[in-house]
């Protein structure tokens, strides 16, 4: 036995392992980001800003990408082919088993769009430590920011996962968000969570408080989730503020939502 | 794409080397199996179950069967979060070991892993009283892998009979029903990740 043969095909191994980096994985679970896939949120919205919202903002939303990385590489494809979109909703549930590597494949997918994206948790994405890889690979878990005419409110609502313990949806961060402060000036502002209110996975307890703090704003007049895997469009509590829900892109479907100072327009597109 | 071409980079090289190695192939007769326990140890880098791992086991029918319990440990530091998992694994051999001088190589073995997440974070059942019925249908704190790989015995080599080296492609049951309902996006070079290890008989 040449012992140089043995050396020369470790040295080998070596080159050729070295020469990727996501050839080791040494947990399903680990967190381990290239500085291009951390604050992913913060990066999006500096993005954003940088652009000039006109009298109408022009948003596309979509969600509930999970494992289906297919579906999501022809929304992107659907996607680009629109014109002056400000930015792109994804709904939440961006993963199905919380593993920050569906993550990744999930944002080299959307990374591919011509504009800015933003998220809101869903309730897959709080499984195992996913918390902590959706706040390390895109920031808080509430957030919100003003763009042009009108205040986006981005919520965690998926109670569920906190075992309904009253903390989530966090209301008295909403009501802070949605009523106009005074250094603030935005004509309208638009929820939007993964959990719809009047779902099971939503706190009964906080159902009314949320739906009131939306309502006494006098500011929302539309609020947006994912979740259901469906269409679904209502003004569920009888009065002016409309909840939208938008399918999966596994059912090959995403909004187009046009906003004004007072309004806004929905269309469902298939594709 | 640069994962991919790595991965077969790698694998070619592997499949280079062995002729080279293997001038004067050894008769059968010649293959001398050293008398020792059906125990071993082993050490083990990365392979989904830690940063490090080490690991207890015996092999049965002439090192045809392995079977391992490993403990492994990823620090925060590396991993982003500090986990600690245990796992069992199995390989079998299925061709038998090619005899290069001093040395048998295993061009395959193929094997499954099961292994078991501590912590709050994961759990084996959904909570009953969190979770309706089925609400997720998987565990987090489970996860199972296949395993494709090949392993080094340095069976003449003085002094390090006791030694193997092995290599092992693995990837997540997760990651392979992704795959396959994701044709287009995935390839078997985004699912699987390699492990490296070393195994002393006892």
């Amino acid at each position: 036995m040449k012992k140089t043969n043995l050396i020369s095909l470790l040295i080998l191994i070596l080159l050729g392992t070295t020469s990727c980096e996501e050839l080791f994985e040494y947990h399903p679970n680990q967190i381990r980001l290239e500085s291009d896939e951390r604050d992913l949120t913060a990066k999006n919205l500096v993005r954003l800003q940088k652009q000039n919202p006109g009298d109408t903002l022009r948003i596309l939303v979509m969600g509930d990408t999970q494992r289906f990385y297919d579906d999501a590489v022809e929304f992107v494809k659907q996607a680009n082919t629109f014109e002056n979109i400000d930015f792109v909703i994804h709904q939440g549930d961006i993963s199905d088993f919380g593993m920050t590597q569906e993550h990744k494949w999930v944002h080299d997918i959307m990374e591919h769009l011509k504009w800015p994206y933003l998220t809101v948790v869903g309730n897959h994405d709080l499984l195992a430590n996913g918390s902590k890889v959706y706040q390390k690979m895109y920031g808080p878990l509430n957030y919100s920011f003003t763009y042009g005419h009108t205040k986006f409110v981005f919520v965690d609502t998926n109670s569920r996962e906190y075992g309904f313990d009253g903390s989530v949806p966090d209301i008295n961060w909403l009501r802070k968000e949605v009523y106009q402060r005074e250094d603030e000036d935005f004509t309208q502002a638009i929820v939007v969570s993964h959990v719809p209110p009047y779902d099971a996975d939503f706190d009964g307890n906080l159902e009314d408080a949320y739906q009131n703090v939306l309502e006494s704003s006098k500011k929302v007049k539309l609020s947006l989730f994912g979740h259901i895997h469906n269409w679904h469009s209502n003004h569920v509590y009888d009065n002016h503020i409309l909840y939208h829900g938008t399918t999966t892109v596994k059912k090959r479907g995403f909004t187009y939502l046009k906003v004004w100072a007072d309004g806004f327009d929905i269309q469902m597109i298939n594709y | 794409m640069k994962h991919l071409y790595s991965l077969t980079l790698f694998i070619l090289l592997l499949a280079a080397f062995p002729p080279a190695l293997a001038q004067e192939p050894l008769p059968d007769s010649a293959i001398v199996v050293p008398a020792t326990s059906p125990y071993h140890v082993k050490a083990q880098f990365a392979g989904g179950i830690g940063f490090v791992s080490a690991g207890v086991g015996r092999s049965f029918f002439q090192d045809k069967l392995e079977t391992d319990l490993f403990l492994g440990y990823l620090p925060e530091s590396i991993g982003g979060d500090r986990i600690v998992t245990s796992a069992i694994k199995a390989t079998y051999r299925p061709i038998k070991p090619l005899p290069l001088k001093t040395i048998d190589w295993q061009p395959l073995r193929v094997g499954f892993l099961v292994s078991y997440t501590f912590g709050s974070d994961y759990f084996t059942k959904e909570p009953g009283d969190k979770y309706p019925k089925n609400y997720y249908g998987f565990p987090t704190a489970l996860h199972g892998s296949l395993l494709l790989g090949g392993q080094v015995d340095l069976t003449r080599v003085k002094k390090l009979q006791k030694f193997s080296a092995y290599y092992e492609f693995g990837s997540s049951l997760e990651y392979i029903i992704s795959y396959i309902q994701n044709p287009k996006y995935l390839g078997p070079g985004k699912i699987f990740n390699l492990a490296l290890g070393l195994r002393m008989k006892l």
